[in-house]
């Protein structure tokens, strides 16, 4: 009760002109409280209005837990409409660190064939930096043996360009078959390694 | 900046609405979540992507992901650390009633029971976040008491970034609930406090100075606690060498307590303090020089207008001085200054002031009273003309506003709305790569927003600068945001399963075709003949065991000799008789003696051979007739894509359930928004009706006053005249 006895005078202090104002517009001086329409309006409506939106606040929770769910389903079935397991392929990055390349682009070669290229947002890079790992390709792949490509371009250490290839052989059989292309800092020699890892 | 910007709009609009230094509400950083403190090099792929979109900021997409690897078998190496990280993007997703629901069960867990173990850091992470979901629901000392579940040291140890956030969090809580507001609840929970006279000022400054001196600030801290003055968690966490914005806030919190205990003496202290540590960590703090700039300019701020309130107008102009023009507080402290200037008759001051800010181009609602407050500077400087001249402009003004806000309150949209509050933009970069251009607008990803959701926005129109410091209306924006995102994900669906339903038509046509071909293949096998004679093997064989018969069971060098002597036999017939037959006779009798007696010898060796080949030959007949079936069952029924048209099917209905129920929901939160707008629209109208009733009862007022001067001085002009006239006559 002090403190708003108190808000109100310092109001008063400070809004002289506002009881002016109220002279000139012949309205009654009200007191302190009297001089807090807006704050009361605004209390008023923030009072009123979580009771109204709350309803709605409940049901939008409610909405996108099923959203999520759907979006879940549907992009399971995708995926196995798309890529069955038995010819599913998956390629991955990951970046560990990345103190000697600013990574930039990244492209994708299966039997000589470029299936993916991407160009990195620093929003990206950060993500990546961070733990995070991009599905860079998903696609279908026959049983047998296949060439992989990974072309990595960035800057590299001393702000030079940075451009590396990295090839791996696979056998692709019934299941489905990840790999993560792996880019870290190498202090041996203060380069970038990148190697394709195969994941079971 | 931007964000932070936004942040700071909504605290300036708040302190506009009620103008005081009082009305200073109790300060937090911007509280982000801080799922950084969780990361860790993926060991599983499906939480590596799950990562890279939640680093994003792709709330949705990331709890996707981990919807979709809990669905696939979940995911390994990282324990309850995804739980933790879709909990906290529950958070940030405006989900806190599902995130309370985790926070629990991951609790509830038994420590070692199998799979059911959840580390020690997992549980301190979970209590913490829990005790934030129970902050925002406003549930304080249910926050208080999961807070105190989590374990200092070792939240240090593994999270030092959440520590201190966990620090500020409990003084924050206990603050609140010390307040004269929360004081039924918190004499529930609190134990009970001794009461002791409040400190004096000089007892602070001595106590100040003391441990400045030993540069042991800390100690500052342990003496107020020992002396009742503040309470043990903001003790804890003041008296840490980390974390200092979280700091900054605490202390700016206590300055307005006092305030609003009335100790003006011991908040201008605080403030003092403040102010002067914030300076010193401008220059070393470069990370987070914005937001400490912002707080050291609100800081002063209140310690102007404090002064301004006990009337130490010297002083309020000192300090309103060194906040800086192009800050956000800069409109307050421009008309705090005003006022101040007036109050020692520096008038000239109060009216540099004033002109600045009429001039602004971004004119709040607040500031309305601007253009009366010149004219009534002019009128008390003496200067009637200026000020009817200033009065008239005032009155069209507000003649001017009253007409535009009629007009806003009766014409607003949705559309209207969103123009005016001028979404701002997170990133361009991925668009600017992909090479599209969508427009900004709500649900687009692009469109800034908080850890929790609150959109980023510099309203074009300052009429809306108020309803963004309502928690309702941020409320509400953030909502309708969420709905559009999830309407443009359902769209997308909607699109994809029209795809689908291509993809399984040309399914169905290969499979016919595969159909077809295998038909013929069979066809061409001609199984049935196969088939037939192993089931007449199988009968001769049955026949030939019950007559034991070892010739039956020959097996193929037998078979050649039996021809041997068969032939021996025939050419034999043909020699002519005589004694030479008669001893080729008598061999080959020998012959078929031994052979007869060497099939018998053997037969059971061979009947069992003919019985394991028999009995291979039955399996392989079987599992043909099996393979047979199988592939009829295939060709007569369509199983697994009949799964999928039921997966796809399924998909649709749940859509359109959602679309439907998305649809009243979007109606619903657009509704509630403007009614917000057009309630503040006509509260804004009707204070603008009250300065255009004065300043034209004003203007009035000083156009009669003008014209009875001039009047009287025309007529005591006239009356002068006359009496020079007549002394001349």
């Amino acid at each position: 009760m002090k403190a708003f006895t108190m808000r109100n005078l310092i109001f008063l202090m400070t809004f002289l002109l506002s009881i002016c104002v109220k002279a000139e517009t012949g309205e009654k001086a009200s007191g302190p409280a009297g001089n807090t329409s807006s704050q009361t309006l605004d209390a008023e409506a923030s009072a009123k209005a979580p009771e109204e939106t709350a309803p709605v606040a409940l049901s939008v929770e409610a909405l996108k837990k099923k959203v999520i769910e759907l979006n879940r389903d549907l992009f399971i079935l995708e995926e196995d409409l798309l890529f069955p397991a038995n010819t599913q392929f998956a390629v991955f990055v990951s970046l560990d660190t990345g103190k000697f390349l600013q990574l930039d682009s990244m492209k994708l070669k299966v039997d000589g064939k470029i299936v993916a290229a991407h160009l990195y947002t620093e929003r990206q890079i950060k993500s990546l930096q961070r733990g995070g790992m991009q599905r860079l390709y998903i696609g279908n792949l026959k049983t047998g043996e296949h060439e992989i490509t990974a072309f990595v371009d960035g800057i590299g250490p001393e702000n030079s360009a940075y451009k590396k290839a990295v090839t791996t052989k696979i056998i692709k059989e019934t299941d489905i078959k990840s790999l993560e292309i792996k880019i870290k800092d190498q202090s041996s020699n203060f380069e970038p390694s990148i190697e394709i890892v195969e994941w079971n | 900046m931007q964000k932070f910007f936004c942040y700071l709009l909504l605290i300036v609009s708040n302190l506009l609405c009620v103008s005081s230094v009082l009305a200073s509400e109790e300060k937090t950083p911007s509280q982000a979540i801080n799922t950084q403190a969780i990361h860790t090099q993926a060991k599983d792929l499906k939480y590596g992507t799950a990562l890279y979109e939640l680093y994003q900021g792709h709330a949705f997409e990331a709890l996707s992901a981990l919807n979709v690897a809990k669905l696939r078998g979940g995911i390994t190496g990282h324990h309850d650390h995804p739980a933790l990280i879709e909990g906290s993007l529950m958070l940030t997703y405006g989900m806190t009633h599902e995130a309370k629901v985790l926070f629990e069960s991951l609790l509830l867990k038994k420590k070692d029971v199998g799979n059911e173990f959840v580390s020690e850091s997992a549980r301190n992470q979970a209590w913490f976040y829990l005790g934030k979901v129970l902050m925002l629901e406003q549930d304080l000392t249910a926050s208080m008491e999961a807070l105190k579940h989590v374990n200092s040291n070792n939240l240090k140890e593994d999270q030092p970034e959440i520590f201190y956030e966990w620090l500020y969090l409990k003084a924050f809580i206990s603050q609140k609930l010390s307040s004269s507001e929360n004081k039924p609840v918190a004499q529930k929970t609190a134990a009970p406090i001794k009461i002791k006279e409040p400190l004096t000022l000089v007892q602070i400054q001595k106590a100040e100075t003391k441990s400045r001196v030993e540069g042991k600030p800390e100690s500052f801290y342990s003496w107020l606690y020992e002396n009742g003055e503040i309470n043990q968690e903001t003790t804890e966490a003041l008296s840490q060498t980390g974390g200092y914005v979280w700091q900054a806030y605490l202390r700016y919190n206590l300055a307005i307590e006092a305030l609003n205990d009335e100790r003006y003496d011991i908040a201008n202290q605080y403030f003092e303090l403040l102010v002067s540590d914030l300076s010193l960590s401008l220059v070393n703090d470069e990370n987070n020089s914005a937001e400490l700039l912002a707080l050291k300019d609100q800081s002063l701020l209140s310690l102007g207008q404090l002064h301004l309130y006990q009337n130490n107008y010297e002083q309020a102009l000192t300090v309103l001085k060194r906040i800086k023009i192009e800050s956000v507080f800069s409109d307050q402290a421009l008309f705090a200054y005003a006022v101040a200037a007036s109050n020692i008759e520096e008038f000239g001051l109060a009216l540099q002031a004033l002109n600045t800010l009429k001039g602004r181009e971004l004119f709040t609602p607040w500031l309305q009273q601007t253009p009366y407050a010149l004219a009534y500077l002019y009128e008390q400087l003496g200067e009637p003309e200026l000020a009817l001249e200033a009065y008239s402009a005032a009155v069209g003004h507000y003649e001017n506003l009253t007409l535009k806000l009629e007009q806003e309150q009766a014409e607003v949209t949705e559309t209207k709305l969103l123009q005016a509050l001028s979404l701002q933009e997170a990133s361009i970069e991925q668009e600017l790569l992909s090479g599209q251009e969508i427009p900004l607008a709500l649900g687009r990803d692009r469109v800034a927003n908080d850890e929790y959701g609150y959109l980023q926005v510099d309203p074009s129109d300052f009429n809306y600068a108020e309803l963004l410091a309502m928690e309702s209306f941020q409320l509400g924006l953030r909502d309708l945001h969420d709905l559009y995102k999830l309407k443009f994900s359902l769209n997308r669906w909607e699109d994809q399963l029209g795809s689908f339903d291509s993809m399984m038509a040309s399914r169905v046509q290969l499979r016919d075709e595969r159909i077809k071909e295998t038909l013929s293949v069979m066809a061409s096998q001609k199984s049935e003949q196969w088939i037939k004679q192993q089931q007449i093997f199988s009968s001769e064989f049955d026949r030939e065991v019950k007559t034991e018969n070892s010739a039956f069971f020959m097996d193929d060098t037998q078979r050649e000799y039996q021809s041997i002597i068969q032939r021996m036999t025939k050419n034999l017939e043909l020699l002519p008789n005589g004694e030479e037959k008669e001893s080729f006779a008598r061999k080959l009798e020998h012959v078929d003696a031994y052979f007869s007696w060497w099939i018998d010898n053997q037969y059971s060796v061979n009947r069992w051979a003919s019985q394991k080949q028999l009995n291979g030959l039955t399996r392989a007949v079987d599992q043909f007739k099996k393979s047979n079936e199988t592939l009829k069952k295939h060709i007569s029924s369509d199983g697994t894509n009949q799964r999928l048209f039921e997966r796809i099917n399924d998909g649709r209905t749940r859509l359109s359930i959602l679309k439907l129920e998305l649809g009243k929901n979007l109606d619903q939160a657009s509704a509630n928004l403007l009614v917000l707008v057009k309630e503040e629209l006509g509260r804004q109208r009707e204070e603008t009706q009250n300065y255009l009733l004065a300043a034209s009862k004003a203007q009035a007022r000083l156009a009669d006053a003008l014209f009875i001067n001039r009047t009287d001085d025309t007529e005591a002009q006239t009356q002068g005249e006359l009496e020079s006239q007549e002394s001349d006559k």
